[in-house]
């Protein structure tokens, strides 16, 4: 009888052995397949319910430049300064001589809901994607360099030399115009820009300007927020404090 | 007068015309074996060319270095005729509507599985995957120059000399 006993006592050991074994790989697969769905990106075209946008805080800006850096790593930049060194971010300082206070703020592309970049190109390159980054679209992209101009922000860059051992998710080359993508290889696998995740103040602020629970749009709600050049109507994606 | 002449030379070419036939048919018959057996040998020389390891019996074709290999995502008969078509397909749905997954045709998948085991490239070398063919075909390839040939990691570590 004690021998029965215990056999049971064993069988309900294992079974519920086997239980807890079965609900731990369960726990130890599913996030595993998120983590592939998040690292491989989405089987779906990207939709306008969603606009990218970023809030930048220039307090801390003055003696930083981590976001540059980070942006020409993560992009295979030179980080160059000369006339013909593409720079997707600059830093720019500014000052009231009437005051005399200056700041500091980095200036990139400004991923705008109207990009004259667009309205100019003639071959169709320069695009904007249906979430609200502006891009070129190298294999059309003629070299004409019209966008550069009509760009009120300097954003763009004439690529003038030959490059070599581009990075396989940033594919760059000689002849075309290049820009801020707003790091569009990491976004659209669920990761934020190069230069938001690098700054150390976290004063970059990427999120969905379009979902107004995000917290880029609670911040900008309640908090102060200047477009660089509001007056061209050209609704930019990307935000300033304290200018 | 003209009608007479027509019979007369009508008599003649007749008997002319029946030897002619014969010649011909002799002439055809020669000409179809000379055909045929240079058919036999051609077939023959194509099928020791695939035996002997290269591509589809046509000559002079490069022997590629193919890298990792493995499954295709496609057969390679269909590949060498519509890689392109299926590149230019997925490189735009990638650039324009932001589509990462799913795609089984991306260049830097051809790259990760065909870059050669000896300088992770495919290209550079008149065997290397991508240029081994297109030099053979004399057609440029232009999407190295801005996209990396190379395999995002390398999977053999160059042996120190």
């Amino acid at each position: 009888m004690s021998d029965t006993n215990e056999m049971s006592g064993t069988s309900e050991q294992r079974r519920q052995f086997l239980k807890t074994s079965v609900g731990a790989a369960a726990v130890a697969i599913a996030p595993g397949m998120l983590m592939f769905d998040m690292a491989h990106g989405k089987t779906e075209a990207v939709s306008g319910k969603v606009r990218w946008g970023m809030l930048i805080n220039t307090a801390n800006c003055a003696d930083c430049d981590k976001c540059v850096k980070a942006c020409n790593k993560e992009n295979g930049l030179s980080g160059g300064l000369s006339p013909t060194d593409s720079q997707w971010i600059r830093k720019v300082e500014l000052k009231d001589l009437r005051t005399g206070r200056s700041l500091a703020l980095p200036m990139m592309c400004q991923h705008c809901a109207e990009p004259p970049c667009v309205d100019v190109c003639p071959t169709g390159a320069s695009f904007k994607r249906a979430d609200g980054i502006v891009l070129v679209d190298k294999h059309i992209c003629i070299g004409c360099r019209y966008c550069m101009m009509a760009c009120p922000y300097k954003a763009r860059s004439f690529v003038h030399e030959p490059l070599h051992d581009q990075k396989p998710d940033v594919p760059r080359g000689k002849g075309v115009v290049e820009s801020c993508t707003m790091c569009v290889q990491r976004v659209d696998v669920g990761k934020i820009p190069a230069c938001a995740e690098a700054c150390p103040n976290k004063s970059i602020l990427f999120g969905n300007l379009n979902d107004p629970n995000s917290e880029i749009s609670n911040k900008m709600r309640t908090e102060a927020s200047t477009q660089v050049r509001a007056d061209l109507g050209l609704d930019t994606g990307l935000r300033y404090q304290g200018i | 007068m003209n009608l007479l002449c027509d019979q007369s030379d009508g008599m003649a070419s007749s008997s002319l015309r029946r030897a002619l036939h014969l010649d011909l048919l002799v002439t055809v018959t020669v000409r179809v074996t000379i055909f045929l057996v240079a058919l036999l040998c051609l077939s023959n020389i194509a099928s020791a060319a695939e035996s002997s390891g290269s591509v589809a019996g046509s000559y002079g074709m490069p022997k590629l270095d193919i890298g990792k290999g493995g499954h295709c995502v496609a057969p390679p008969e269909w590949m060498r005729i519509n890689h392109m078509k299926v590149l230019f397909k997925q490189r735009d749905e990638t650039v324009h509507q932001g589509i990462r997954a799913g795609g089984k045709y991306s260049l830097e998948n051809c790259v990760e599985c065909h870059a050669s085991l000896s300088d992770n490239s495919v290209i550079g070398r008149p065997d290397s995957f991508c240029e081994g063919c297109h030099r053979y075909e004399a057609v440029k390839i232009d999407c190295f120059e801005c996209h990396s040939s190379k395999r995002s990691v390398a999977l053999v570590q160059e042996v120190p000399k």
